[in-house]
């Protein structure tokens, strides 16, 4: 079964409190978390990996990045956005990680309804207390093994980031 | 373009405007006056004759009020942040530091203290201070990290234990010891942080 692995800003989801409410909804969600998706010409960037290989897609991510910084991701059911006719199209991905380069996708013309059921499988995620979290150590060490495995070549990070590994 | 002035490192308390490249819509006000305040005139010399060191520090702090205070907050209120990247305001903020980074620790120090009550702004700051080397914005970094660890807002506190686990030091490592969270999802991301640390220098 294959996932679409998304970061999202786990500390604006939880500004309402999503796990101690059994009533709670999308539409409770707060309108910081929602716009905390940031999504740009009506999509949303996702990286599409098999579900044992999840650290693929967090390293694509972390990869591009400036800083060490802790992040969460959610990994989407690809076959439930279809199902709810959201639209999901292979585009290229900005990631120094050339295995996964192919894996990149657009979670395309998002609407209001539509960016309301991203949301909703995101609440269901974070109420099953399913949101992934890397840590700078987490994120290092992923960085590291793909480095030594000759997966990533270090010149190719951001100065800032290299400076920090 | 737009310019933006900065002060120089001349030990002088002079300032001397000069321009800088700006950052996206950043533009900074230079119709700063450099006339003297009542601060600066109750502490006027020392007994060479020249200008003491606490008049050219109050006079540099105040300056930094006047010509980038503003600014940095609407950097702040306005800019799309997101975690891994460097921000407008980090960027804006590490051009201060570089020439004066005593007077801009101060001055970040001072906007914190203010703006405590504006979940956006410390939220803001400490993003900023936590992409800085923990020597650079010591001691004033982590004072604010610490004070960020007992704010109602749980956005906040998540900032406070982010900052100690990127500067990654030992008193980090202590100081998130001896925290405690309310919040589950947070409690389990601080003990994994303390987990990290404690891996990296190798104590239990």
């Amino acid at each position: 079964m294959s996932l679409l692995v998304r970061k999202i800003d786990n500390a604006k989801w939880m500004q309402n409190d999503i796990l101690n409410n059994d009533t709670f909804s999308v539409e409770d969600v707060s309108a910081d978390a929602i716009t905390s998706l940031k999504t740009s010409g009506n999509a949303l960037s996702a990286w599409q990996v098999a579900e044992e290989a999840i650290e693929d897609a967090v390293l694509a991510i972390v990869s591009s990045h400036q800083h060490l910084d802790t992040i969460d991701v959610v990994c989407l059911d690809p076959s439930s956005l279809e199902s709810n006719r959201i639209r999901l199209q292979s585009t290229p991905g900005s990631t120094p990680l050339k295995d996964i380069f192919g894996q990149h996708i657009d979670i395309c013309d998002l609407t209001y309804r539509t960016l309301g059921t991203v949301a909703e499988q995101i609440v269901h995620i974070l109420k099953e207390g399913k949101v992934l979290r890397y840590t700078k150590g987490n994120i290092k060490k992923l960085l590291y093994d793909a480095i030594n495995q000759g997966r990533l070549q270090k010149d190719e990070l951001d100065e800032s980031l290299r400076k920090r590994l | 373009m737009s310019e933006k002035y900065k002060l120089t490192t001349q030990d002088t308390g002079k300032v001397k405007e000069e321009p800088v490249p700006s950052y996206g819509q950043t533009t900074l006000q230079a119709g700063t006056t450099h006339e003297p305040v009542l601060e600066d005139l109750i502490d006027l010399s020392d007994s060479s004759g020249g200008v003491s060191e606490n008049t050219l520090n109050r006079r540099r702090l105040r300056q930094f009020k006047e010509n980038y205070t503003k600014e940095l907050l609407r950097i702040i209120c306005e800019q799309d942040f997101e975690y891994g990247f460097d921000s407008s305001a980090d960027l804006f903020v590490r051009e201060l530091m570089e020439p004066n980074e005593a007077v801009t620790k101060e001055w970040l120090n001072a906007i914190y203290i203010e703006q405590f009550s504006d979940i956006r702004v410390v939220i803001g700051l400490l993003q900023v201070v936590s992409h800085l080397q923990y020597p650079e914005i010591y001691p004033q970094g982590p004072t604010m990290a610490l004070a960020a660890l007992s704010h109602a807002n749980s956005e906040v506190r998540e900032c406070g234990i982010r900052a100690f686990e990127n500067w990654g030091t030992i008193e980090s490592l202590n100081i998130l010891r001896n925290v405690k969270c309310t919040e589950s999802w947070m409690q389990e991301y601080l003990s994994q942080v303390i987990k990290d640390l404690e891996k990296e220098f190798g104590v239990q």
